[in-house]
């Protein structure tokens, strides 16, 4: 091989690697595209490269999951001979935030928050329109009198309506893959108030509001999603329901 | 067969001409790198398989209902369709950023789903494994790493290890060659032993 020959290659091989690892933009992106196009031995070198660059990555990956197996199965064996105790050095131990953001802990607590809803919920038929029996204070929390989504695929209505009391609205704004921030707003039809939630979306795109027991009336619910600078704009809200507490005697 | 059509001008001429074998030179020629170059730049499989049949498609179209100036250029029209497509894919999206992705979503969820795909990854990383065990030299494991798998640049992993440039560029080389042949005889052993079959 000559030197120019050698030092093509290693140019050429260079390159490669710089528009496989993402690291060309622009133009220089844009001619090797086109000299893949244009140069079918180029485009060859350029899928053998890929090809060993995912390998290499496949190679750790599997790697990672041996150790992590192994790792696995260590903990059980202490945990065996001494289950008391040993586990905890070498699990990490969740914080409650952690540990609700986790998919299971929160259908968990969903199910909790239902199984609470429907000790003390009567559900009246009819569309959109769930009611329930006053509040009763829970030892050690709230009875929740309905769960309540909205904006899902199977629930249409605009106008909600609801008994005064505590609820647990889900609102279903999908899936985004930024962590975005919603501002959910709601204005007092007949009265001066306005209310304003600052809320991220579960890892299910669901956004959850726990009602007032105070509210009562109609209510125009607002769901804007906040810019990246935090500004939210609400000429661009995502959804607009009308919410009716009505006060059952 | 080896295709009768050896120039872009001659595919792009004779598709205007209404010829049916000319297209699907087009195809052979340019569909794996279109879908190459789409894959890179959308991140995503499924998108990028429906960007490529749609840049095949107004190609297509366009010159069966009329000749080019220059079909010379050929890829270039190619090149600057499928990136046009891309641009518009970029815009809808923002556009409808807050509804969910759920293609998307699998995308992440089961990446490679394909049975053929994950055959050939573990082909390639049983090839790695067994490349990596052949190197008898730490250094030369030691550069693999660095350039494959911590992405660092040939210039920093010369300065790190003390390397010329010269014993970089061969350790990668023959690395490749290497990976090549074992990629090859792994597929050729499980395919006896009937593990892809």
């Amino acid at each position: 091989m000559t030197a120019n020959n050698h030092k093509h290659n290693t140019e050429t091989d260079a390159l490669i690697e710089l528009y496989l690892r993402g690291h060309l933009t622009g133009s220089e992106l844009a001619d090797v595209e086109f000299r893949m196009l244009e140069d079918p031995v180029f485009f060859a070198a350029v899928e053998e490269a890929e090809r060993v660059q995912q390998a290499f990555r496949q190679h750790v990956k599997n790697n990672a999951d041996v150790e992590s197996a192994q790792e696995g199965e260590n903990i059980q064996d202490e945990n065996l001979s001494d289950p008391r105790g040993r586990i905890e050095s070498k699990v990490s131990r969740l914080s409650f935030p952690q540990w609700i953001r986790q998919p299971i802990s929160m259908a968990a607590s969903v199910l909790l928050i239902i199984a609470i809803g429907f000790s003390s919920v009567e559900m009246m038929q009819g569309p959109g329109v769930i009611s329930s029996s006053q509040n009763q204070i829970a030892s050690g929390g709230y009875a929740i009198n309905s769960v309540v989504t909205i904006a899902s695929r199977r629930s249409t209505a605009q106008q909600i309506e609801l008994p005064a009391g505590r609820h647990l609205l889900q609102l279903d704004v999908g899936i985004a893959l930024d962590d975005p921030v919603y501002a959910v707003t709601l204005t007092g039809e007949e009265t001066d108030e306005q209310y304003t939630f600052r809320l991220t979306p579960d890892s299910n795109g669901m956004l959850r509001l726990l009602t007032s027991e105070a509210w009562q009336g109609e209510y125009a619910m607002t769901v804007v999603r906040n810019t990246a600078d935090g500004e939210t704009n609400s000429n661009d809200a995502l959804m607009m329901y009308r919410l009716n507490f009505s006060v059952v005697n | 067969m080896q295709s009768q059509y050896r120039e872009p001008e001659q595919i792009a001429n004779e598709i205007s001409q209404g010829s049916r074998e000319a297209e699907q030179a087009l195809l052979d020629r340019y569909y794996r790198t279109v879908l190459f170059i789409l894959k890179k730049r959308v991140k995503n499989d499924a998108l990028a398989l429906d960007l490529c049949q749609e840049t095949f498609r107004i190609m297509i179209e366009k010159l069966r209902s009329s000749r080019l100036e220059e079909p010379e250029k050929l890829a270039g029209f190619l090149h600057k369709t499928a990136l046009n497509l891309c641009i518009a894919e970029d815009r809808k999206a923002i556009r409808q950023k807050t509804s969910s992705d759920t293609d998307k979503l699998d995308s992440l969820a089961f990446p490679g789903k394909d049975p053929v795909a994950l055959i050939a990854s573990d082909r390639a990383a049983k090839a790695v494994n067994l490349l990596l065990e052949e190197l008898h030299n730490e250094r030369d494991r030691k550069v693999l790493h660095l350039y494959y798998i911590d992405e660092m640049e040939k210039v920093d992993i010369c300065e790190e290890l003390a390397l010329g440039g010269r014993h970089f560029d061969r350790v990668i080389s023959r690395a490749r060659k290497r990976f090549r042949q074992l990629v090859d005889e792994t597929g050729q052993k499980e395919d006896l032993l009937g593990v892809v079959r």
